[in-house]
């Protein structure tokens, strides 16, 4: 049986494998404490994984996953310093870990090395009401630190589905999006400062404050480094006080074009709802049922702040809707939305019934919206064995929108389940290039997306290579993550194998 | 919120649905939220329990251990749409377990004293000491009052309360003599044989006795009579816990109910001298309630001792942040505070400070192993010399016999 591309690459990874040094592990219990050492079999085979389908997929068949040699879970920023020191020092694999709900394999062990699991650093350190800011230790989880703002009435009002699930350092690490992000922005966009241990163990701070001009933006460097450049240990982020009210109004809609149109002509109007999300007729009947005719798309507004503005922002959309045809549905489908959000066992129930499901997001701006989504959907239905592909949009912005889609394919057994799953994503990704799509919108590249991201930088993808051999020039940060760092400098991305035209 | 729509698979599937899931219920797990560790989440177990199901993972005492290390709660299950029962999975591994001799040294230990002692504390013998209540018990009465092996051993203070509140509503109680363990935390911890064992002794003691109601202070105890034992014992009566049964007095025509009667004014639950600091005086009437897992989420037990403590004791009921459905356990399930009991340590202190953030004085539960269990970590949470005493942590039928002037804490 040919190996699968995963097994390919896992089998290329481990050519460098090498067994750790002796002492190394004393080392590491003597800077964080012998219990948050972790070799025992059972924990290296649970820590072998994340929320990537491929992974999953091989726990549920009984296949096996590159094991790490031990994880570490430091209980503050100076154990993490003195960690990654130690393992740099010896040339062991570092690999980042925080909540494990990355969709793309970006915390596999695939070469081996240590995983540092951040979320003994659980801490809110500050709440600064004058300031409108929050510091918090990189391992919180996104709904703990939330829940602390809440209750000093703040929110942060960044709501990514893996809220419940994903760490704080995660949500930078892998430039993250909320489902609010239209009125509060994504992460790149609410992070105001970091803390960071880079490979060699050196701590750097970056400074708190409204706005600088002050050369390029250091934090911004870590934010969707996927663990390559350095580990994040603490954040500042801008918050808000709690919303004085929050109202919702959906709308049923001919087609998902003309929905789009719509969220088009409200972001040019100058209105930030909190969330707009458009669903085409699939998800619209799967997600919200005899709320919407069959066949027609539901477009959906959430809108949160002071009252008064409020209703203004819900009246002004209503204003864009006239020009179109429509049908009000009321507040009630937003609130069905609100009370089920973070569902997502419909993944795991088709998956354990041998059917392979995943979604993938994308963005664009308005003038290719569109067409993106007509060839992305058309190219990924074609591929054989592929049973549904639906679309909604769901964070737009004055200049373009994102689209999230889901695919449902039959996997009869393993190694056709994983070929055809990498069947759909590179119809998709090509079909996303082709179209003037940008490949990721806010999951992040993980292992899924490395093959694409030549494609999608083109040369300037080298720029990246250089600052992380900068940082990190044993090349031991969570090795085969982000882009393969081994092109040749200077050699024509755009010509690669995944050329798309 | 959850999905109160849970849908149902069979176990092997629920297995395979909570592998497959990112892990969307993990930050409520208390026993992951204080570990940390991956493994110790739901999805954990359920890789590792398709992982032993395959060969993958030899199924060591290492691997064991880590299915020791659920408080059984039911909180997973309780935030999953698809309604997926980890607990359960896990149970059937502890069974594998003990069968296979690869438990934790201090689980067989553990069950080897339940065994010989017949309880989880001090020889059942030992705690024979009903004498001490003759005047409040009638032999011919057809309710049981099961007061559990925590109580007897560690806060015999309720039992005497309990009583008093039967006598004011005008029950008649009998008791067994000895009460022995309900078996219960052997069959949690994996024993199942010998649950099975303690059943059949019980059974026959109950049938003895030609009892109609059980009516037991332990949700533990009361879980397994309701529900029945593994090897399909079961009582054959009805099993009511405290609070329903007290709450039914009071709701039920023709009985002296205990609603009829005139809260006294007077001092409110808390501890006298207290200084709180932050947190309202001792004089308030106000109180939180933590709900224990096995009357909560296992029996559906919610509204009874929010009833009594508010229309019977004449309290204010204020809610934690998370109560009811997803109410944290304190820490008090067998199998952490046995293998792991720093653990138990840490997730009744996180409890305590969820009831402290109420700015309630007085903590009340309805469960032994949670009073217990917060109590201590009440204690330890107290600031030398701040001059704070911490929360007041009081069991629902202390409080209730207080308020109603039957009975008064020595």
């Amino acid at each position: 049986m040919t190996p699968t591309e995963f097994e390919a690459l896992v089998a290329q990874a481990a050519v460098a494998r090498r067994p750790i040094p002796p002492g190394l592990l004393p080392r590491l219990a003597q800077i964080v404490g012998r219990e948050h050492v972790l070799t025992g079999r059972a924990d290296l085979l649970v820590y072998a994984r994340d929320s990537w389908p491929i992974a999953a997929l091989r726990v549920l068949h009984g296949k096996s996953l590159p094991l790490a040699s031990a994880v570490v879970l430091p209980g503050d920023t100076a154990q993490v310093a003195a960690v990654m020191k130690a393992l740099y020092q010896v040339e062991v694999p570092i690999i980042p870990f925080g909540g494990g709900s990355g969709v793309l394999g970006g915390t596999l062990p695939l070469g081996g090395g240590v995983i540092v699991d951040m979320k003994r650093l659980d801490q809110v350190l500050e709440i600064n009401d004058r300031g409108l800011t929050v510091t918090a230790q990189a391992g919180i989880l996104g709904v703990d630190l939330e829940t602390g703002l809440n209750r000093a009435g703040f929110t942060l009002g960044h709501f990514p589905q893996s809220i419940d699930v994903a760490t704080l350092g995660g949500f930078i690490a892998t430039r993250s999006a909320g489902q609010f992000s239209t009125k509060y922005g994504n992460i790149e966009d609410i992070l105001l400062a970091i803390e960071a241990v880079l490979p060699n163990g050196e701590v750097i701070r970056t400074k708190r404050t409204a706005r600088a001009s002050t050369g390029p933006d250091i934090k911004s460097l870590f934010i969707g480094s996927e663990g390559t450049l350095g580990l994040l240990t603490e954040a500042t982020l801008r918050i808000h006080p709690r919303p004085e009210r929050r109202a919702t109004q959906a709308y049923e809609v001919e087609t998902f074009l003309d929905g789009l149109e719509i969220i088009r002509l409200v972001m040019r109007t100058g209105l930030r709802p909190a969330v707009i999300r458009l669903y085409d007729p699939i998800e619209s009947a799967h997600s919200f049922r005899e709320r919407v005719t069959q066949g027609k798309s539901l477009l959906l507004f959430i809108s949160e702040g002071r009252s008064r503005l409020v209703d203004l922002e819900l009246e002004t959309i209503g204003e864009v809707l006239t020009s179109f045809p429509h049908r009000e549905l009321g507040p009630e489908p937003g609130r069905h939305w609100l009370e089920n959000r973070n569902v997502v066992s419909g993944l795991p129930e088709f998956m354990s019934q041998g059917l392979v499901v995943d979604t993938l997001e994308v963005a664009a701006t308005w003038d290719l919206v569109p067409g993106l989504y007509l060839a992305m959907t058309e190219r990924m239905a074609a591929v054989k064995g592929v049973v549904s592909v639906s679309a909604h949009s769901s964070h737009s912005y004055t200049q373009g929108t994102n689209l999230y889609l889901t695919f449902l394919t039959l996997g009869p057994d393993d190694p056709t389940a994983e070929a055809l799953y990498q069947q759909v994503w590179t119809a998709a990704m090509e079909a996303c290039l082709g179209a003037g799509g940008t490949i990721c919108h806010h999951h992040g590249i993980g292992l899924q997306r490395v093959k694409f991201m030549p494609a999608e930088h083109g040369p300037a993808l080298d720029i990246l290579r250089r600052l992380r051999k900068a940082l990190d020039p044993k090349g031991l940060m969570n090795p085969g993550k982000l882009f393969s760092q081994e092109a040749a400098p200077g050699s024509d991305e755009a010509s690669g194998p995944r050329e798309v035209g | 919120m959850p999905n109160k729509a849970a849908k149902r698979f069979d176990l092997a599937t629920q297995v395979r649905i909570c592998a497959l899931c990112p892990n969307m219920c993990r930050f409520l797990c208390p026993v992951a939220t204080v570990e940390k560790a991956e493994t110790i989440t739901p999805r954990g177990k359920a890789t590792l329990t398709l992982a032993a199901e395959s060969g993958d993972i030899p199924f060591t005492a290492g691997t064991a251990a880590v299915f020791y290390r659920c408080a059984q709660c039911k909180i997973c299950r309780e935030w999953c749409p698809s309604g997926v029962d980890l607990p359960e999975a896990t149970v059937s591994l502890r069974r594998r377990a003990a069968r296979e001799g690869v438990s934790p040294k201090a689980v067989r230990t553990l069950a080897a004293r339940l065994v010989g002692e017949r309880s989880f504390y001090r020889p059942a013998a030992e705690l024979a000491e009903t004498d001490r209540y003759r005047s409040l018990l009638d032999k011919r009465a057809k309710v049981l009052y099961f007061a559990g092996c925590a109580t007897a051993a560690l806060h015999p203070e309720i039992i005497e309360a309990t009583l008093r509140l039967f006598e004011a509503g005008g029950v008649k109680v009998a008791m067994l003599r000895p009460e022995e363990c309900c078996g219960l935390p052997l069959d949690v911890l994996g024993y199942v044989d010998e649950a099975s064992e303690f059943a059949g002794g019980l059974a026959q003691a109950v049938a003895g006795g030609g009892y109609e109601t059980i009516v037991t202070g332990c949700p533990m105890c009361a879980q397994v009579m309701k529900e029945g034992y593994p090897g399909g014992v079961t009582l054959g009566v009805e099993v009511k816990h405290v609070t329903e049964f007290l709450d039914g007095l009071g709701q039920e025509a023709g009985l002296v109910g205990l609603r009829g009667r005139r809260v006294p004014a007077g001092p409110g639950p808390g501890r006298e001298g207290a200084s709180l600091a932050g947190r309202r005086p001792p004089t308030d009437l106000a109180v939180t309630y933590h709900d224990p897992c096995y009357l909560g989420r296992y029996q559906g037990v919610y509204e009874a001792p929010r009833r009594l403590l508010a229309e019977v004791a004449g309290l204010e009921v204020v809610e934690m942040e998370r109560g009811r459905e997803l109410a944290a356990c304190c820490g008090g399930a067998p199998a952490i505070d046995a293998t792991v009991p720093a653990t138990a340590t840490a997730m009744a202190s996180r409890r305590v400070a969820q009831a402290g953030r109420t700015g309630a004085g007085t903590l009340v539960t309805a469960c032994p192993r949670c009073l217990e269990m917060l109590r201590a970590a009440a204690e330890a949470s107290v600031g030398a010399g701040s001059g704070d005493r911490g929360l007041f942590v009081r069991d629902i039928t202390e409080v209730l016999a207080e308020r109603l002037g039957v009975w008064r804490e020595r």
